[in-house]
């Protein structure tokens, strides 16, 4: 398992190079550099002070050097700095626990509603308790983030003050954002567990449980769903994926900070390198995650090997 | 021993059968009825909306729903009712545009590589890696970031961003059907790979595509609106849902139908399209599971 865990992590390695390659190339498409974001900002530089700092920052060399200078700084922490002179590791990495525990709920509310559901839909299967569960799930699945997020707003933040409108932080304001975030992924869960438990319920060995005595509890929840979890935490992998780019419309939504809401306010305000930093540390974020997966599906099942997952 | 009854009949022998089908599935019907009534609004909103979509008048501002204003007005006294009608055509774009550019790019390439294979095959296996491993809507983020907001460039970056998902289903799909025996008979008595492929291993690679398309402009409708509810969208006063549902957000709690309305004709179309992949799937690619690409 040690020598597993290692491979996997080894596998990560060009994927990231890679996607820091790929983001700097496209932000070398962007028009304009740091130094007319600098002037967009109320600087006010002679045609000689732009060329001077321009030189200063490295932006006149050939863009392979300057991807070079780029991927010598990652590898020692260095992410850059933003138009007002700040390290954008500092920036971001200030931001990632906020962000990190709205996924975490919001893939708590995922879990938590998805499996119950997908588990009931596929006990009761063609019955109107199933197909009004898959039709909620399609329902749920349709509805953007966003809105669903203004409409708890609207519901349970300036109807009945339950909750703060304004994610300030605390359990209070993480209630709603996760629940915007969450309720699309139960029902994708949902969906799938279904699927997966009932095909999981025809095996053989379900049969030998039942013919054993074993309870419809414990052939569902012990024999069935351990089995029928292994396509499901591929998904659950993908979902996070999904979370944290959904987070940055959530964040932006709730007034809730983040590295979600970072990437935004970055676009907006032209802060190439905050942007650039944002996307990559949420990508590794997500590949790293990726890598637990793989893990967790590997336990599940061991007979997975690399490259199969 | 080949086995040449595993050869997919041609398209037009199975044409009928499978229409039968769809038209008989329950998601199918529903979905593409709903659907249908989206398509009509984005195609007639000229003739279905009863105001002007623009036209401001601040006398009336911030009406609730009424006979006059069957979804009330907005904070410039504008027809909330026309403005979602007008708003279903970028909708739709925004959900079209990105499945055709990511289907048709990521198709070929993805039919090509898993043909041919070899070092193109490895390079190109290692870029849809690497694109995957940002999450969709953060790519599609970046390019609006380099393309500058609009409607145009979100459907743009929304197509760019769905490409690898292409890639890898069509390669995939190449790649099992390569060594299914109907395509070894087929390279056995001598057929070109040009025949080979769009003959016989474009209709093992089809309908999953299909089903994935879809489900692709479910997806990027919504990713989409949520671009343009992010301020990166079509620029006011146009209507667009995804900017309707912002401009909402600030007056929530005075008029909630300001966003409430956009809201639910994006889920309705959402919801149309999901269905419709879903039958889809039933009918023509029961194997898969198809999920979203968001």
């Amino acid at each position: 398992m040690l020598r597993y865990i290692f491979s996997r992590l080894a596998l990560t390695v060009p994927v990231l190079v890679g996607a820091a390659i790929l983001i700097f190339l496209l932000m070398q498409l962007v028009p304009g550099d740091a130094v007319s974001a600098r002037m967009a900002g109320g600087a006010k530089l002679s045609p000689d002070q732009q060329e001077l700092m321009r030189e200063a920052l490295g932006l006149n060399r050939p863009v392979l050097v300057q991807l070079g200078d780029y991927l010598w700084g990652l590898l020692q922490g260095d992410l850059g700095r933003s138009v007002s002179g700040r390290s954008v590791l500092g920036l971001v990495g200030a931001q990632i626990p906020s962000t990190l525990i709205l996924v975490g709920a919001g893939m708590t509310v995922a879990l938590v509603i998805g499996i119950p559901l997908g588990v009931l839909a596929a006990r009761r299967r063609n019955t109107l308790l199933d197909t009004a569960a898959m039709g909620t799930a399609v329902l749920g699945l349709s509805i953007p983030q966003f809105w669903l997020g203004l409409m708890l707003i609207f519901l349970f933040a300036v109807n009945w003050g339950w909750f703060p409108v304004l994610s300030s932080g605390g359990f209070d304001g993480l209630v709603l954002p996760a629940l915007a975030l969450g309720l699309a992924e139960a029902a994708i869960l949902a969906r799938l567990v279904r699927s997966s438990l009932i095909e999981s319920l025809e095996q053989d060995y379900i049969t030998t449980a039942r013919a054993k005595g074993a309870s419809d509890s414990r052939v569902i929840w012990r024999h069935g769903l351990r089995n029928a979890l292994v396509p499901v935490v591929t998904m659950i992998g993908l979902q996070i994926g999904n979370l944290l780019g959904a987070s940055v419309v959530i964040e932006t939504l709730f007034g809730r900070q983040g590295v979600g809401k970072l990437v935004v306010d970055s676009i907006l305000q032209r802060e190439l390198a905050v942007l650039q930093g944002s996307i990559l540390i949420l990508a590794s974020i997500f590949v790293l995650i990726n890598v637990v997966v793989d893990l967790l599906y590997k336990a599940l099942d061991p007979r997975v090997q690399l490259g199969t997952t | 021993m080949l086995d040449a009854t595993a050869a997919p009949a041609p398209l037009a022998e199975t044409t009928v059968g499978l229409w039968r089908r769809l038209v008989s599935h329950r998601s199918v019907v529903v979905g593409g009825t709903l659907f249908a009534l989206v398509l009509s609004a984005a195609l007639f909103a000229t003739w279905l909306a009863p105001f002007d979509p623009v036209d401001a008048d601040p006398v009336n501002a911030l009406q609730p729903p009424g006979s006059q204003h069957w979804m009330g007005t907005d904070q410039l006294g504008r027809d909330v009712f026309s403005r979602v009608i007008h708003g279903a055509r970028p909708s739709l774009i925004m959900g079209v545009v990105p499945m055709l550019i990511s289907s048709i790019i990521g198709t070929a390439a993805g039919v090509i590589l898993g043909y041919y294979g070899r070092w193109a095959d490895l390079f190109m296996t290692r870029f849809v890696d690497i694109a995957l491993a940002f999450p969709p809507i953060l790519l599609a983020l970046t390019v609006v970031a380099v393309l500058g907001p609009g409607l145009w460039s979100i459907a743009l970056a929304l197509g760019l961003s769905g490409i690898p998902f292409y890639i890898r289903m069509a390669r995939g799909q190449v790649i099992q059907a390569k060594e299914a025996p109907f395509v070894q008979t087929a390279v056995a008595i001598g057929a070109s790979d040009r025949r080979i492929m769009f003959r016989h291993i474009i209709y093992r690679v089809f309908p999953p595509i299909l089903v994935m398309m879809t489900i692709h402009v479910a997806g990027a409708i919504l990713a989409g609106a949520a671009l343009s509810f992010l301020g990166l969208g079509i620029p006011p006063p146009n209507p667009e849902w995804g900017t309707m549902i912002q401009d909402g957000r600030k007056f929530v709690a005075l008029s909630w139908w300001m966003a409430f309305f956009p809201g639910v004709a994006l889920a309705i179309t959402v919801f149309a399209t999901n269905l419709l992949g879903d039958g889809l799937r039933d009918v023509i690619d029961p194997r898969s599971k198809g999920e979203p690409i968001r």
